[in-house]
């Protein structure tokens, strides 16, 4: 409890991400997407087939699709693919688990979401529109 | 947290359908009309509701510390679960099976 109380950052130490890797930026993007989901899908629930609509349907994919994606990323890391073997700590520190084929995963998934953002954005504002 | 990824999984599947469901005039229409519309909404609407309100819970255990605190929150996103799951399935009862 004292060392929690001590690391303790709370809400602005999400934003603390210079000086960490790449991971940390994503971190702080999945957990915003997600409130922005909650608060989306309550409304959603609670008037049916209400959403946004224009611009507003645009935002809403590029928050799922990320959320998606990360989260997937993020299953495949918690379940031990991806991150290579563990290795000896040797100087110069090299996090092992954040390079090679982790950093290609989200290489990939950054790359399929500008790609999916774009579909969407395509289906959300020109269809519509005729 | 295992049931966490589960139902995300299931979220990015039956969200899928339904918006296909909603959106394609061909595929979506024979899917709009059948039986495993409903079915397909209810697993979506269990899975989004433990989905997103264990995510709420896990932000505000980091944010409050404190076992009491902790406990407090998970019985509240229980309750609130359960309120939102049984406003959800009545929607969908006077929606798809509406009393005559």
């Amino acid at each position: 409890m004292a060392i929690y109380e001590e690391n303790r950052e709370g809400v602005s130490g999400w934003f603390r991400i210079t000086r960490y890797s790449v991971e940390r930026a994503l971190y702080v993007i999945q957990r915003l997407s997600g409130i922005g989901i909650v608060i989306f899908a309550f409304i959603h629930l609670l008037y049916t087939s209400w959403h946004p609509g224009g611009w507003g349907d645009v935002i809403l994919g590029v928050l799922v699709t990320y959320h998606t994606l990360n989260g997937l990323r993020l299953v495949l890391t918690e379940h031990g693919f991806l991150i290579g073997k563990p290795t000896r700590a040797v100087y110069p520190y090299r996090k092992g688990t954040l390079y090679g084929s982790q950093r290609y995963l989200t290489m990939a998934i950054l790359a399929l979401f500008v790609i999916f953002v774009l579909i969407w954005s395509y289906v959300a504002l020109v269809i519509p529109a005729g | 947290m295992f049931i966490h990824y589960i139902s995300g999984l299931i979220i990015l599947i039956t969200g899928f359908i339904h918006l296909i469901a909603n959106n394609l005039p061909s595929i979506g229409t024979i899917v709009h009309e059948s039986i495993f519309y409903p079915v397909n909404l209810i697993i979506l609407l269990s899975a989004l509701l433990y989905h997103m309100l264990n995510g709420v819970r896990a932000i505000l255990i980091e944010v409050i510390p404190g076992k009491c605190a902790a406990k407090a929150i998970t019985w509240i996103m229980f309750l609130v679960g359960i309120t939102l799951y049984i406003y959800g399935l009545q929607v969908f009862l006077n929606l798809f099976w509406p009393v005559e």
